[in-house]
């Protein structure tokens, strides 16, 4: 423990003197008015020594100057060391990507390196090498005193950009010399940095223990495995999450930085993020996009020499699917069973019940291609595009005039559209699509003499396409051409929804923060997918998603930062782990303060100046009222009484807390959270409306809990009893839901002192406080509900009860997940509304009473005013 | 005092006449109810009842609206009221100007309470009260009004020797003395801080007049030899009181005022 001010400890000289001042000096005299002095004349003789000051007193005034003094030294706990040099301290922070992984210790420094400043009485300024949000120049922090750079750092966060290292070196060089402490991020991040060191010459530099890891992007192996690269990876386990924050598999990097994580692809295609274990860093974050996801194709055909070499199809269409495609084969209900994202059938009949599937799947977002061939020619099925026609059209053959027939350009609605043909490509033989129902729209790609080749057409999410002519050389050198492997590589994109347009900005849509966040982005940027491999990470280009769903990019730091490599800082230090220093001075003063107060208290009493009432009624007023009081009167909320079941509790809070809500978001009443209650132990006064779930084999409640509730019902409280059900001979769909509740009720309410019932009818303000509704459902209805008459309602004309059996709570209540817990019965979701808006209506009612009684004369007026 | 401050004083006080004139008529309906007039016909001021005229009455209190009704002259008969001239006196001295606690009144409020109050039944019952020296004898509705008045405001009148006397005040002098006229009664009004001495620790005293204060180190030594001071006051003023042939009477402010009023009224029935 050190002192601020030492000096000051020498007032506790004064110590003794006071102790002897204080305790010759009597008590201050109180002054009062006495007529009858005369007669207390010549009494002084009686008692002669004076009055001390109590010893108590003495102590607690002699402790408070202690205290004060002791404040006034500024004693601070956990000194931090002390500065080198003089003058005002330069703090250069790096504040960019690298230094988030030890963010806490580098504030933490930066503090207790600001409170030796303070100490010291040396002013601080700060320069933060890594621009802001908003891209503003690099700028020196005015010069400011500690506790003010302590806020400032308090405040500071880390951007995940790098550290603009040649403007900072520019400011620098311009700066005079000071005492600069440098807190670096650990590493050089390109070629300005030897620049900065120069310009910097720190006096002393902070470094993490652990330099800050940078996760590469994902590459896809041939394998189907995902490999990923970190340098520094302190934390050797890497995780692959979904959007929903699941991890799907984590697996441990090598000593050379590598990881490979294999899966599934249909979850493979699930990952969202990529991050490592440990502190979240925008380093240790990479987000995936559809670039990283694997697609996967099946293929399939009838014909015997699938994989023969230059003559089967599957050999073909294996080595024009796009890199990185993983590709299955086998029958056809397996592939569609497997889901993938591209279907291709090369003069593969479909069955009735694989079409039936096929379609299905095709309306799930799958994209099934069906190339033409001699056994579909003969067996054509209706799964296709437009109608197809039986047999082929055979060109440029021995028997025909006609020569084949190059592919004509691709029209503009195409998602061919672009892709460059070539006169080579010939086209021999085909099948036709019939020209009477052709629908237009529906051909993708045609021959130079107009007849359709593709036709394509989309079903649900997905699309259905049939190229006419076979996926081997056998009608055709398509499958030889460049643009075969464009085309294959359009259509898997039509699933993926990648942008044909490699020029078109996309727009920042999620940005990443320092700590690997996503957050809403603040600021607009926008990148061109075709800018994307030579993209820096910058203010204008910051880390996180551009674009949106399947057609987004992640822009990820690694690789569009420099690489890391540790910097050479000598003498660095690394960062302390030690909590800040303490300082106990304001404690200390405060403390002093109250014992200050106390003996003014003290003293007042003993002068008789605060008489004991007053001094009770001070006291009273410093004691907070009972927690629970308060908060119920403070906001307006609903109540319901506690069964001894714990499900029915539940079901009420449920329903209630959804009523609540309900009310709150569809009227200006704000409610709060309804409060369970026990008749007789709460107080009931500060609820509306109280709702009292009575089961049948309850229990008749405590003469305390009856007089409770009296009073309740008595002084403007709105209950509504609800059996949850009736007797197997009660009306209503809740018959025979709650044997014996007829005598329950009866039992229940034989010491309320209920008001003269009648029915409950439509004509009722109930039926139109807010919603006009014709009846009051709840999960069950039809059943009798009772009010009190006219006669037994309060001066608002507001019943004090309500007796049903439709167990409202039931059809309001929500599970946690918003789905209604209970089915109304027996009508069902529109019960439901109706049911909720009773609740709304009641809870109206029960705030406002009678303010809507004009309505039930509103027919009758406009009847009236009609005539 | 300058004419200003008296003026501001006068309307302070013209403020609390009513609420003093309610406060005294309540408190008189309270100590003494049923105080009617004596049911004689005589000499008074309310109607009583009418009788034949007969020879040597006075002519002016025949009815002559009655008469002319029929063949009698009806004569209007009083109802005889015995009056006897009361004097009140407030013995107004600045020691009368306290109370001990904010919630009590002080010694001045509560005689001035007492005194109009049985100026009330007094004048009720058909007497003519006086204050001594400030107003002459006087009966009648409006009586209670002047009286009232007459005390907040002061005035100069002569005193009748031959009236009873009732004296209000804390009599607080050395040596008490009261006039001699007999049946009166002594109204001795103290604070409950002056009887008991509830002070403790460290006080200064003030009196009410410019006198120097005094200062008790340990004002709690000092309470039973007051006790004992103020004890043989209290004695001295209930024998001076009986050696002027008046019933000694005693209050403090904290009790209520009704059994004191009935007190007086005991003591001026008796004589």
């Amino acid at each position: 423990m050190i002192f601020a001010a030492p000096l000051a400890l020498l007032g506790l000289a004064i110590l003794p003197p006071l102790f002897l001042l204080l305790r010759l000096t009597p008590p201050s005299a109180r002054r009062v008015k006495f007529p009858p002095l005369a007669l207390l004349q010549n009494l002084a003789s009686v008692e002669q020594t004076p009055r001390h000051l109590p010893i108590f007193l003495l102590v607690l005034r002699l402790i408070a100057v202690t205290f004060l003094i002791l404040g006034f030294a500024g004693p601070t706990l956990r000194p931090p060391p002390s500065l080198p040099g003089s003058g005002t301290v330069l703090l250069v922070i790096d504040d960019g990507w690298a230094s988030t992984q030890a963010w806490p210790q580098l504030i933490n420094t930066a503090q207790s390196l600001t409170s030796a400043a303070g100490i010291e009485n040396r002013s601080i300024a700060i320069l933060t090498t890594t621009h802001d949000d908003s891209n503003a120049p690099l700028r020196i922090q005015r010069v400011m005193s500690a506790a003010a750079a302590a806020q400032f750092l308090a405040a500071m966060v880390p951007r995940p950009w790098p550290p603009d290292r040649d403007a900072a070196a520019k400011l620098l060089g311009a700066t005079p010399e000071s005492t600069r402490l440098y807190l670096a991020d650990g590493i050089t991040d390109g070629p300005g940095f030897t620049r900065f060191i120069n310009a910097l010459r720190p006096t002393r530099s902070f470094i993490p223990s652990a330099l800050a890891p940078l996760l590469g992007a994902p590459a896809l192996g041939t394998d189907g495995a995902l490999k990923l690269h970190a340098s520094f990876p302190s934390h050797a386990v890497l995780r692959a999450e979904s959007a929903d924050g699941d991890v799907l598999a984590t697996t441990k990097f090598d000593a050379s930085g590598d990881a490979a994580i294999t899966l599934p692809p249909m979850i493979a295609n699930k990952i969202a993020r990529f991050t490592l274990d440990g502190p979240a860093t925008a380093g240790g974050t990479v987000l995936a996009d559809s670039t990283t996801h694997e697609n996967l194709a099946g293929l399939a055909t009838a014909t015997g020499d699938a994989n023969t070499p230059f003559l089967g199809a599957l050999y073909y269409l294996g080595r024009a699917l796009p890199r990185g495609t993983r590709i299955m084969t086998g029958p056809v209900e397996k592939l569609l069973a497997s889901k993938p994202s591209l279907l291709l059938l090369a003069d593969t009949p479909l069955a009735p019940a694989e079409a039936t599937t096929a379609e299905s799947y095709i309306r799930d977002g799958g994209i099934l291609v069906r190339f033409a061939g001699p056994i579909t020619a003969a067996t054509p099925d209706p799964l296709s595009a437009d109608p197809l026609m039986p047999g082929d059209r055979r060109l440029g053959g021995a028997l025909t005039w006609a020569s084949p027939e190059v592919l004509a350009p691709f029209p503009e609605d195409s998602p061919f559209y672009g892709l460059q043909t070539d006169a080579k490509t010939t086209v021999s033989e085909q099948i036709l699509a019939d020209p009477l129902t052709l629908d237009t729209a529906t051909v993708w790609a045609t021959l130079h003499d107009g007849t359709p080749l593709i036709i394509g057409k989309a079903y649900g999410r997905g699309y259905l396409v049939n190229i006419l002519t076979t996926a081997n050389t056998d009608w055709s050198n398509f499958p030889l051409a460049g643009l075969f492997p464009a085309v294959l590589g359009r259509l898997a994109a039509l699933g993926q929804g990648v942008p044909s347009d490699l020029n078109t900005p996309l727009t920042l849509s999620s940005v990443e923060n320092a700590f690997g966040q996503l957050a809403p982005p603040a600021v607009h940027a926008s990148i061109m997918p075709s800018q994307r491999i030579a993209a820096v990470i910058s203010p204008e280009h910051p880390p996180g998603l551009y674009g949106n769903g399947a057609a987004g990019l992640a822009l990820n730091l690694a690789p569009h930062v420099a690489p890391p490599v540790a910097a050479y800082l000598p003498n660095a230090i690394k960062f302390g782990k030690d909590p800040p220093p303490q300082r106990l001075g304001p404690a200390l003063l405060a403390f002093a303060f109250l014992l200050l107060a106390a003996d003014l208290i003290v003293s007042l009493v003993l002068r008789g100046a605060l008489s004991r009432r007053r001094f009770a009624v001070l006291i009273l007023l410093w004691l907070p009222a009972t927690a629970h009081a308060q908060a119920a009167a403070l906001q307006t909320k609903l109540g319901y009484i506690l069964t001894q079941n714990a499900t029915v509790d539940q079901v009420s809070a449920g329903g209630l807390s959804y009523l609540s809500a309900d009310v709150s978001a569809h009227s200006s009443v704000q409610l709060g959270a309804p409060t369970g209650l026990t008749p007789g132990v709460d107080d009931l006064s500060f609820y509306p409306l109280l709702y009292w779930p009575l089961l049948a084999q309850a229990p008749p409640p405590s003469p305390a809990a009856c007089s409770a509730l009296a009073s309740y019902i008595s002084s403007g409280g709105l209950l509504v009893i609800d059996t949850q059900g009736g007797d197997a001979a009660d009306g209503g769909s809740g018959a025979g839901f709650a044997p014996g509740a007829t005598t329950a009720m009866t039992r229940a309410t034989a010491c309320l002192n209920l008001p003269p019932l009648e029915a409950l009818t439509s004509s009722s303000v109930l039926a139109h406080s807010f919603y006009i509704i014709p009846d009051f459902p709840g999960r069950f209805t039809g059943a009798r509900i009772l009010i009190a008459t006219p006669a037994g309602r309060d001066a608002d004309g507001v019943t004090p009860i309500i007796i049903g059996q439709n167990d409202w709570a039931g059809a309001w209540a929500h599970g946690a997940n918003g789905a209604p817990e209970e089915s109304p019965l027996p009508g069902g979701e529109s019960q439901r509304i109706i049911a909720d808006r009773f609740g709304i209506n009641l809870v109206i009612y029960a705030l406002t009473g009678s303010y809507k009684s004009d309505q039930n004369s509103a027919p009758a007026l406009l009847d009236r005013l009609g005539q | 005092m300058s004419s200003a401050a008296s003026l501001a004083q006068a309307n302070t006080l013209a403020a609390d006449l009513p609420r003093l004139i309610i406060a005294a008529e309540r408190l008189a309906f309270v100590a003494a109810p049923g105080l009617h007039g004596r049911r004689r016909g005589g000499h008074g001021d309310s109607f009583w009842q009418f009788r034949d005229w007969q020879s040597g009455d006075d002519l002016r209190k025949i009815d002559w609206r009655r008469s002319a009704q029929g063949d009698r002259l009806y004569f209007r008969e009083r109802e005889w009221q015995a009056q006897a001239s009361i004097t009140l006196a407030l013995d107004d001295t600045p020691t009368l100007q306290f109370s001990s606690e904010k919630s009590l009144p002080t010694k001045r409020d509560r005689a001035m309470l007492l005194l109009l109050a049985l100026a009330s039944i007094l004048l009720r019952a058909g007497e003519r009260v006086a204050l001594a020296g400030i107003t002459p004898p006087t009966a009648g509705p409006d009586a209670l009004q002047q009286i009232a008045v007459a005390l907040l405001v002061g005035g100069k009148a002569s005193l009748d020797p031959q009236a009873r006397r009732i004296s209000f005040g804390d009599f607080l002098g050395k040596n008490p003395q009261f006039p001699a006229p007999a049946g009166g009664a002594v109204m001795h009004i103290l604070d409950p801080a002056e009887c008991d001495f509830p002070y403790q620790g460290r006080i200064i005293f003030e009196g009410s007049t410019n006198g120097p204060p005094l200062e008790a180190s340990k004002a709690e030594t000092w309470a039973s030899a007051y006790r004992a001071r103020i004890a043989a006051q209290r004695d001295a003023v209930a024998k001076a009181a009986r050696d002027a042939g008046a019933t000694p009477l005693f209050h403090r402010t904290d009790h209520p005022p009704a059994p004191a009023l009935t007190a007086l009224y005991q003591a001026l029935l008796l004589r």
